[in-house]
């Protein structure tokens, strides 16, 4: 199992390396010109002979990969030729595309199964029709055009979010909020996905030891509230309450866009694995020992119909993380994608390096951690052999 | 029709019946119904351009229509769905987009399937260092999503229609869907009927002509309808974000309209980017639907586990 993890880990480290020496090759080779003939034109010859020597991109293309290689081997990202160290640079951004990744694939997937459970349980008819129909709809929307609807509505209409565009004053963070606060918005957004991930382990734990001692567990009707309501009260206990509700109303509208944009293909490949599985003998085995409908539904049938779509998912994470960006860009949310496409119009490439990485690195820890999470669905798959040829016979089948 | 042997009119007959299976599929009826309205809006567009459209008021990319103004313009009896920022007319536009979109999609389609096809297929069926080779190639793709990497290429090189479709072809063609062909081979493989061809004298080339690119066909199509999707979505991705040569597509119209919009703090001209975008929406869901249904028409072996 850990073997397995860790050869997945190392391959996958391997893939991210070429995949950043493809793109470092290609950047350096197509831009038009460097950095000094585009940006330093009032300066003469030698001064911006003296800016190429200190940026060290009069070296012939060769050399300057060498260079990248090792400061990357040494753990640097290198500095911003506008002078800041890069990681300083993505370490103020990468709270903001983390926030909304992350919320947003949880909340995604979860909605998503739940709706395909129920769609694939009710069969054909009206409500399945129009709800498998408008996940199509939002999983080909374009994104873009679904980020403006999602501002309309929610933020200008309905004022349930604020936006984040800056060009409006009463958008954005409420500075009076901030001013004098300790800490920063970066470092509270990591903070709350830190404690929703705690508070969700406890429940977790809780659930398990509810139904070893009283043989009952938390329905998802109460468990939901209870979660909302443990996560605001210990932001609340840790002191910064208020500061995370500002964030939230304005992070809820990349997030939201963000849910509507990916939980369509959650929900289609959940309710297609949910039709097969309810054909199966042990669904007709589970209704003739007379259990209840919800547990066959949500215990038998819908467990194991969880595992193609946990590998889609896996497959689908770079795909998630692009629409991510796009919304981020198209929202003025100032995230990973600020750090991507502002630094390249800028010719900014350690920059643009480092936010690759960090692209290609959350793709690889979200995959990393299917994977545990998937060994854990599937107890059949724990060893070692058997991930492998199980994964791979479900991607073929998903 | 004259077969020269049993094995095409077969062949011939096998697909009628999925065609019918599929025109049985509700799914499936309702994205070929799409399919089918918007390649009309594209045979649609030059005949309209001859017939009741002249050219000074109504051509896609240099028309003006003088008696109207301020543009944009609502919509209007002479307009049916208004005017954008430089007075040009959004039906006559939004159908000549349904031209590129449909280009667009099938040329890196095409592209896509033929490099998926040939390098996973080649990769199953020889193995050995081809397979190695293939599978160190589609890990790095698998990792670089299509969409990212043409809006970085965009940024430094404006791309035409043709090189956007065949660039997001190459990327999707190398990366997941190679190795689901792959993988789809390697189970070809292993049947019987490969081996029985294999001692009845059968070499390489025979048996891959005959037997497993036939066998690769469902997966090929399948794969074909999905390309459509992406890269139509890709090709406005990097219209609206300016990144190609500003030529029409919806992506482009959407771009456009947006710069009103965001002016008027999104009380703006939703008549010009809501055409466009819901067309393409409707474009995309046709074909996802399709794939869909071709999915479980074509492969209910592969589904039912």
């Amino acid at each position: 199992m850990i073997g397995y993890l860790l050869k997945r880990l190392l391959s996958s480290l391997v893939a991210l390396f070429i995949f950043l020496t493809f793109m470092f090759f290609v950047t350096e080779i197509m831009i038009p010109g460097d950095f000094t003939t585009q940006f330093a034109l009032t300066h003469d010859r030698e001064a911006r002979e003296k800016i190429q020597q200190e940026l060290g991109i009069d070296l012939p293309l060769g050399q300057r990969y060498l260079h990248w290689v090792r400061r990357l081997l040494g753990g640097s990202l290198g500095t911003s030729f506008y002078g800041d160290p890069v990681a300083e640079v993505l370490k103020g951004l990468i709270p903001y595309t983390l926030l909304v990744f992350f919320t947003g694939t949880v909340i995604a997937f979860l909605f998503g199964q739940w709706l395909g459970r129920v769609v694939a349980w009710r069969g054909p008819g009206l409500f399945s029709g129009t709800a498998t129909l408008s996940a199509i709809a939002l999983y080909t929307a374009f994104p873009p055009w679904l980020s403006f609807l999602a501002t309309y509505f929610f933020a200008r209409r309905l004022s349930w979010f604020r936006s984040p565009f800056g060009g409006n004053p009463f958008d954005g963070f409420r500075q009076a909020m901030w001013l004098g606060f300790s800490l920063t918005p970066q470092t509270v957004m990591l903070y709350m996905v830190g404690t929703s991930v705690a508070i969700w382990l406890i429940l977790i734990v809780v659930n398990k030891g509810l139904g070893r001692l009283l043989r009952r567990r938390l329905p998802a009707l109460l468990g939901i509230p209870l979660f909302i309501a443990g996560l605001v009260g210990v932001w609340f206990a840790c002191g910064f309450g208020p500061q995370a509700l500002d964030v939230l109303s304005v992070a809820g509208l990349p997030i939201l866009t963000y849910v509507l944009l990916s939980f369509g293909e959650t929900m289609l490949v959940m309710r297609t694995s949910m039709v097969d599985n309810l054909k199966e003998d042990y669904v007709s085995l589970a209704r003739a020992k007379g259990l209840p409908e919800r547990a066959i539904r949500d215990r038998h049938a819908a467990r194991n119909a969880l595992l193609p779509v946990f590998s889609r998912l896996v497959i689908s994470l770079p795909y998630l993380l692009t629409g991510l960006v796009i919304i981020e860009d198209v929202l003025d949310w100032p995230g990973i994608s600020g750090a991507l496409f502002t630094s390249l119009y800028q010719q900014d490439i350690p920059v643009v390096m480092g936010a690759l990485l960090v692209v290609g690195v959350l793709s690889a820890l979200a995959r990393l951690s299917l994977d545990v999470l998937y060994v854990y669905l599937d107890p059949r798959l724990s060893a070692v052999g058997g991930i492998r040829h199980g994964t791979e016979r479900l991607r073929r089948g998903g | 029709m004259v077969f020269r042997n049993s094995r095409g009119l077969a062949r011939w007959r096998r697909w009628g019946e999925q065609w019918r299976q599929l025109l049985h599929h509700p799914l499936g009826l309702i994205g070929l119904g799409l399919i089918a309205c918007f390649g009309l809006m594209a045979l649609v567009h030059p005949l309209l351009m001859a017939t009741v459209w002249d050219r000074v008021h109504f051509d896609p990319i240099v028309g003006f229509d003088l008696d109207q103004m301020p543009h944009p313009a609502p919509p209007t009896r002479q307009h049916l769905l208004g005017t954008d920022n430089f007075g040009r007319d959004v039906l006559s536009q939004l159908l000549a987009g349904a031209q590129i979109s449909f280009a667009v999609g099938i040329l890196a389609a095409l592209v896509a399937v033929t490099i998926s096809t040939l390098l996973g297929g080649a990769a199953g069926y020889f193995g050995g260092l081809a397979d190695v080779a293939l599978m160190g190639i589609a890990d790095v793709f698998v990792l670089l999503p299509a969409p990212i990497v043409l809006l970085i290429f965009g940024l430094l090189l404006r791309m035409e229609w043709p090189l956007v479709a065949l660039a997001y072809g190459i990327l999707t063609g190398l990366g997941g869907q190679a190795l689901v062909v792959k993988s789809h081979t390697l189970a070809l493989k292993a049947r019987p009927f490969i081996e029985a061809a294999r001692c009845a004298g059968g070499g390489s080339l025979h048996v891959i002509r005959v037997h497993i690119l036939p066998g690769l066909m469902s997966l090929t199509v399948v794969h074909a309808v999905f390309t459509v999707v992406g890269a139509v979505l890709t090709e406005s991705l990097l219209s609206f974000f300016g990144r190609t040569r500003y030529y029409l597509s919806w992506g482009t119209m959407i771009w456009l309209g947006q710069e009103t919009f965001r002016l008027f703090t999104l009380e703006g001209q939703w008549h010009a980017i809501m055409p466009p975008a819901l067309a393409l929406m409707l474009f995309c869901s046709g074909f996802y639907l399709v794939g869909r249904a071709l999915d479980d028409v074509l492969n209910p072996r592969l589904r039912s586990r």
